[in-house]
């Protein structure tokens, strides 16, 4: 047993850290959302120097945590970019879109060509067309996209999948801690009745209780790494359970950090707001939660969930 | 990175599971019933394991132990938590009372009490808690006065386990007034049998055996029973209550519990509510979840880093779990989970329903919820001693 993070995902997620905060951080999305092509240069172009195109999330631990640490950075600052498509995807596509069958949108659907979709259930599917949808004050780079006949990607669709939600995963967790961070901040520096918010037992044992989930979802994240190369068969159960508690982590993370930051944290020009918003497309696309779990209530029965005494199933 | 035990630890668990399946019967569930030979089981395997070395492989080997690595160690607490905890109430003596004594005894304490713990021969109770002393332990007040020598004991312990079952109590008492109130305190090693010592056992949800109190009257206790120094009992108890955090491996027994209900319920588990089997996908995922978060302390204290942090996030972790497993698991078996396991029809000769009482104190025993989420607070936002006193 050996729990260290592997040195070059360490050093994966400090360099696309120190990049993105270089960059302007949560400003960065902030921009983007006024506009939208600078997704393709700017952003772009960040990434292209920190030669992720040399990651190989699906042929190696190491690769796979690395690439979980960037989409953990990425998450932290809401990266206006669709990390965990780029990463994920197939040999010869530039992106993975996951959707339900029936299922038409796709995060920065867009901006990466080609692009394979993988519906949950029914194989790889070419990704036809793709337009901006209608941008809402949620999930602003939201793409409406239409699919073509069926592809030949040489990856196992499940896998995909699997994939797919597992590096979301990493991103919700970068999203989740980076809300906890500000929360941390804003209660210690925020004086109410003569005292910092901190002081308050209430107002501890509420962060207290994210910073358990928080650290839950970052182990799991990386044993589900190790699962996926380890025990493959088991991929799509495993991730579809850290996407559950990916979802849950990010509901009460967000949920505390509005709630102890009142109304500062609903304006745009704080990081909160844009974190918050900008998340929603990874906790509830193409899966929300209740959907998720309905899945993997299904997964759990026909492959069970490996335990320390064998499956639950 | 790698979350593989490795082949000795497997080797481990395997021959634990065949030992527990040899010497105990299927339907043991630990050694606090109404039924006497349930206690003297575990008196006989705890023996036998001795006899195997198993008993104190994560000791060191100068004190009769294997030097078992930090994940053998985890694989023993796994075990016989979610085989209903075989060793009965001597795990104490293994996990903490035993390395305390190696870290703070003479050597005359050493040669008395490490054979007798090693040897699977003796039960001991720790006494801690007051009326007026629970989470707050410092506040105690059970005291030691020193007249010609000796040092005479008067006090009362409350929620004691093991008590009527025990030949040595830890017991910490107040030898000083001073402030802080934590550095007048000092720990003896008192045989049970010592006149003064009065058991009383309070009968509660949990069962036998796990709730008494303990009086002390006019007790006398010698000089070469203290543990530590006088009036430093505090670096004591932190060493023993840092051990204890992680303990109870109780996600292994939610564990188990999950496969072996869902094993039971296998003809009728598709006309389970959906939202239950959700409830129930979510409550083993949690388990792992609670899982990791324990290794991550068993690696941290493997690696000398470990903060209270760290620990009292695995405990919120594994004792909320506790709760939800059995909650989720006494609602899959509806109304046969209130059978009593007398009347032979009670699933599973009643693990469920003895689980459930048993985990409605994992959030109030060995440190409250409470404290727990104040100490992971005081990593997270710092100021915590400030903030308590506010």
């Amino acid at each position: 047993m050996q729990l260290a993070t592997p040195e070059l995902a360490h050093e994966a997620g400090a360099s696309a850290r120190e990049a993105f905060r270089r960059a302007g951080g949560v400003g960065l999305a902030r921009r983007a959302e006024a506009e939208p092509d600078l997704r393709k240069g700017e952003v772009r172009r960040l990434l292209q120097a920190l030669g992720l195109e040399d990651l190989r999330a699906r042929d190696g631990l190491e690769d796979l945590v690395a690439a979980g640490e960037v989409c953990r950075a990425a998450g932290s600052v809401a990266l206006p970019y669709p990390v965990v498509s780029m990463l994920a995807a197939p040999p010869g596509f530039a992106a993975l879109a996951p959707l339900v069958p029936g299922g038409r949108l796709v995060d920065h659907g867009d901006l990466l060509k080609p692009a394979a979709a993988v519906v949950l259930g029914d194989g790889h599917r070419e990704v036809a067309e793709a337009r901006p949808a209608r941008p809402g004050r949620l999930a602003p780079f939201v793409a409406e996209v239409g699919l073509g006949g069926r592809v030949k990607t040489g990856t196992d669709p499940e896998r995909d999948v699997a994939l797919w939600f597992s590096l979301s995963a990493w991103w919700v967790l970068g999203a989740a801690e980076r809300a906890l961070e500000l929360t941390v901040k804003h209660v210690n520096a925020r004086e109410q009745f003569g005292a910092p918010l901190a002081k308050l037992q209430s107002v501890r044992f509420r962060v207290a209780d994210v910073a358990v989930l928080v650290r839950g979802l970052a182990e799991l994240a990386r044993y589900t790494a190790w699962r996926f190369v380890r025990h493959p068969a088991d991929a799509v159960v495993d991730s579809l359970a850290l996407r559950v508690v990916a979802q849950e982590t990010a509901q009460a993370a967000f949920r505390t950090a509005h709630q102890l930051h009142g109304a500062t944290g609903f304006c745009d020009e704080h990081d909160l707001s844009v974190l918050s918003r900008h998340v929603q497309s990874h906790v509830r696309l193409p899966l929300d939660h209740e959907r998720t779990t309905a899945l993997l209530v299904e997964r759990m029965d026909e492959d069970g969930f490996e335990g320390l005494f064998g499956r639950h199933r | 990175m790698d979350y593989d035990f490795g082949p000795e630890a497997h080797s481990l668990r395997t021959t634990l599971r065949e030992r527990i399946r040899e010497q105990l019967p299927a339907d043991f569930h630990g050694c606090f019933t109404e039924d006497p030979a349930d206690f003297e089981l575990t008196q006989r395997f705890c023996r036998q394991l001795a006899r195997d070395g198993l008993l104190t492989l994560a000791w060191p080997r100068e004190y009769g132990g294997r030097d078992g690595s930090v994940w053998e160690q985890t694989v023993v607490r796994e075990e016989m938590w979610a085989h209903h905890e075989p060793r009965g109430p001597q795990y104490m003596g293994l996990n903490w009372v035993g390395p305390a004594i190696m870290r703070f005894g003479t050597p005359e304490q050493k040669a008395h009490h490490l054979p007798l713990i090693g040897n699977g021969e003796v039960v001991w109770c720790q006494g801690f808690s007051e009326p007026n002393a629970g989470s707050d332990l410092a506040s105690l007040q059970t005291s030691a006065r020193l007249v010609d020598g000796r040092w005479v004991v008067n006090g009362q312990k409350i929620w004691t386990s093991y008590a009527q079952l025990a030949q040595y109590c830890m017991l910490a008492v107040r030898t000083a007034r001073t402030e802080p109130r934590r550095d007048g305190i000092t720990l003896f090693m008192l045989p049970m049998d010592r006149r003064g010592i009065e058991v009383r056992p309070i009968p509660s949800m949990l069962g036998p055996q796990h709730l008494n109190e303990v009086f002390f009257t006019d007790v006398e206790a010698h000089p070469g029973e203290i543990l530590g120094e006088v009036n430093g009992g505090w670096a004591v108890i932190r060493y023993i209550l840092t051990r204890e955090r992680v303990g109870i491996a109780r996600y292994a027994r939610c564990d188990r519990l999950l496969n072996e209900v869902r094993a039971e319920r296998r003809e009728s588990w598709d006309r389970l509510p959906g939202s239950l089997r959700a409830r129930y996908a979510k409550s083993a995922v949690h388990t792992r979840v609670a899982r990791l978060l324990t290794y991550r302390v068993v690696q941290a204290m493997e690696d000398g880093s470990l903060d209270d942090g760290d620990a009292a996030a695995a405990r919120l972790a594994v004792t909320r779990g506790d709760q939800e497993v059995t909650d989720v698991l006494m609602e899959v078996l509806g109304e046969d989970a209130l059978e009593a396991r007398e009347s032979g029809r009670a699933p599973l000769d009643g693990a469920v329903e003895d689980y459930w009482r048993y985990a409605q104190a994992a959030t109030v025993a060995s440190g409250a919820l409470e404290v727990q989420q104040q100490l992971l607070a005081r990593a997270v936002l710092g100021g915590g001693r400030a903030a308590r006193d506010s």
